[in-house]
């Protein structure tokens, strides 16, 4: 009797939860959709909901706009708005980055930052505005610039770490930490000396670039993050087997079937690819890779079929949040977004330790 | 089915294994036994495919080892390691589902398999928890019935009608954290796995547990093939003391394998 009413127990345990983690993810996402609403409507210019419906209804029949409008639909549509899908591609990548760099290296304490991702992109980043400075002619293709070099400066870094940490065996992951360690320093030492060597401008442009931003999003930079992030956030949901199997370490993947090297180095190239996107178009956004991972398993444990989606829903959620909290609280001056999730992330991240201390209940 | 002829393995100028030959058919349980460091488990990790042997051939179903792609040869052998660790908060029922992955099944074929397993190998009651909060002797267990879930064949049969033909199980140190009930109650489960076909490689320090069990006996001693054979000519005084540099006492035992003592 108990034999044969099990698998039906276990059966609808497993489909009452599957059920329960999509509709979070679900409901996590709607939480987004209304934070966009949010955010089109705070900053500097405050628009109300019945003001920007009216707009959005006054654009869409073709009726003519006052200045007053046309200022604010700009601000609405040419500001605002790119920078909310920005915001929720850069969370959901970071977020889902630092999730499979925990998931590779099977430590919650990972984030992309560990292996020294976004120290080279700061370091390139920092040489670039440094140089423009010097050279004024530079200045036009500035932009465009910056972010290659950060792009190139992360690749970069990763592919010195891969390096080192490379054996006959595979790539060793405590290797691979170390070497990240050294890079970081390496990188961190490299900005210090630049902007010792900068002038108060480029200091000060340095600074706020290592701070992180969501300011200057044109639709151009939304549309180039959208045709090669989607397809890296499809990889990421493609590494969900995998990094379920890299959990029981690599031996035991290996003899699960994954072929262990190959998918070590798919994530590693994908993690570096998508932070270096991230960093090279909004500056060091710190803290989303550790900490949302961390709160994406207290509430969906610790399966990466779910974990990777939640992660990606859920950083863009908080992606969203502070950027609104950049914009709205101290209007119209706008903070970094990099110092609002640190500020809020590190204190939270500390909170998360300590209630979970000496029960490890969730990473 | 499975032939190891002389393979050697040396790292960084050191003789790890040298010429061990060794060869299996379905329903062979064969028992590897040797000091601790005389490269027991790093045998049984050759056998699997996680180390490339220096020297010599090693074929599994008449393909070499070596040109078996990875997924087709997780359904085919596995792999029981010594120390099993999760680094994640993953649920014992998330753990057998992982062996089922790469199968072509619905969720309830998997779940029926699990449950089937889980009953047979009593774990069915760590259905919820946490694997990292569970004893050795229940983590272990869980690993066990991982691994012949692994190979168990995509159908949605009861598990107890499979014919493990053709299958490879490794298996090291199987029985170290369990307590003397599932000591017992494990070998008997993997030899009735054996007469379904299943060839089993197990790493033991436990000899009077498993060599009842064993078809053949492989005695290794520094990386060198000492004894091979059947049990009761393999477990001589002689044998056991150059194996191990001590000389033991064997009891004899009616119809089975002396119990070997200090």
């Amino acid at each position: 009797m108990y034999t044969d009413s099990l698998p039906v127990t276990l059966q609808a345990v497993l489909a009452q939860r599957q059920k329960k983690y999509e509709r979070g993810i679900w409901l996590t996402a709607g939480l987004g959709l209304l934070l966009v609403v949010v955010g089109l409507q705070a900053g500097s210019v405050a628009q109300s909901s019945t003001e920007m419906f009216q707009l959005v209804l006054q654009k869409f029949t073709s009726q003519d706009l006052t200045h007053q409008q046309t200022i604010h639909w700009y601000i609405f549509s040419e500001l605002r708005a790119p920078r909310m899908v920005m915001a929720i591609f850069v969370g959901a990548l970071l977020a889902m980055s630092g999730c499979a760099m925990q998931g590779l290296v099977r430590n919650p304490l990972a984030d992309p930052g560990l292996i020294g991702i976004s120290a080279g992109a700061a370091a390139a980043a920092a040489t670039t505005l440094a140089l423009i400075n010097h050279y004024p002619e530079l200045e036009l293709a500035g932009q465009y610039l910056i972010a290659a070099s950060a792009f190139i400066g992360a690749l970069l870094a990763v592919w010195i770490v891969l390096l080192v940490a490379k054996t006959p065996m595979g790539t060793a992951i405590s290797s691979l930490i170390l070497a990240g360690v050294a890079v970081n320093a390496l990188a961190t030492t490299h900005i210090g000396a630049i902007s010792y060597m900068a002038n108060d401008d480029a200091l000060r442009q340095i600074t706020y670039w290592t701070m992180g931003s969501l300011g200057g999003i044109n639709w151009q930079k939304v549309l180039f993050v959208g045709a090669v992030g989607v397809p890296a956030i499809g990889v990421f949901l493609h590494l969900r087997k995998a990094l379920n199997m890299l959990a029981l370490g690599e031996n035991e993947a290996q003899c699960m079937g994954l072929a262990v090297t190959k998918y070590k180095r798919l994530t590693l190239w994908l993690v570096a690819f998508s932070v270096a996107l991230a960093t090279a178009l909004c500056g060091i956004i710190g803290f989303v890779g550790l900490v949302v991972p961390h709160i994406a398993r207290s509430l969906f444990g610790a399966d990466h079929r779910y974990l990777m989606p939640a992660c990606g829903v859920l950083g863009a959620v908080l992606m969203l949040l502070a950027d609104i909290i950049s914009r709205a609280l101290f209007p119209p001056l706008e903070i970094p977004i990099g110092i609002v999730t640190s500020a809020v992330g590190a204190p939270f991240f500390l909170y998360l330790l300590a209630k979970g201390k000496g029960q490890s209940s969730y990473v | 089915m499975f032939e190891m002829k002389e393979i050697s393995l040396n790292y960084r100028e050191k003789t790890i294994l040298q010429d061990i030959s060794l060869s299996l058919n379905s329903g062979d349980f064969v028992t590897v036994i040797g000091e601790n460091g005389c490269g027991k488990s790093t045998l049984l990790r050759c056998v699997a495919g996680l180390h490339q042997q220096t020297t010599g051939s090693i074929r599994f179903q008449q393909k070499c080892l070596k040109q078996w792609p990875i997924q087709a040869l997780a359904k085919e052998r596995a792999f029981v390691a010594q120390s099993n660790q999760v680094h994640f908060a993953f649920l014992t029922e998330n753990l057998l589902k992982l062996a089922r992955a790469d199968q072509l099944e619905t969720e309830q074929q998997s779940t029926l398999l699990i449950c089937q397993l889980a009953e047979k190998l009593n774990i069915s009651h760590l259905f919820g928890r946490d694997v990292r909060s569970l004893s050795g002797g229940e983590r272990q267990r869980v690993f066990i019935a991982k691994a012949l879930l692994q190979l168990l064949p995509n159908s949605n049969q009861k598990c107890t009608d499979y014919v493990y033909e053709n299958k490879l199980l490794l298996l090291d140190e199987p029985t170290s954290a369990l307590d003397f009930r599932f000591q017992k109650a494990m070998m008997d489960l993997v030899q009735e796995f054996c007469q379904q076909g299943l060839a089993v490689v197990c790493v033991s320090h436990d000899m009077n547990l498993v060599l009842p069990y064993a078809t053949q006996v492989l005695m290794l001693a520094q990386g060198r093939c000492l004894a091979k054979g059947q049990a009761k000519d393999v477990i001589t005084i002689a044998n056991l003391s150059d194996c191990f540099g001590v000389t033991p006492k064997l009891i004899p035992q009616t119809g089975s394998v002396p119990y070997i003592t200090h």
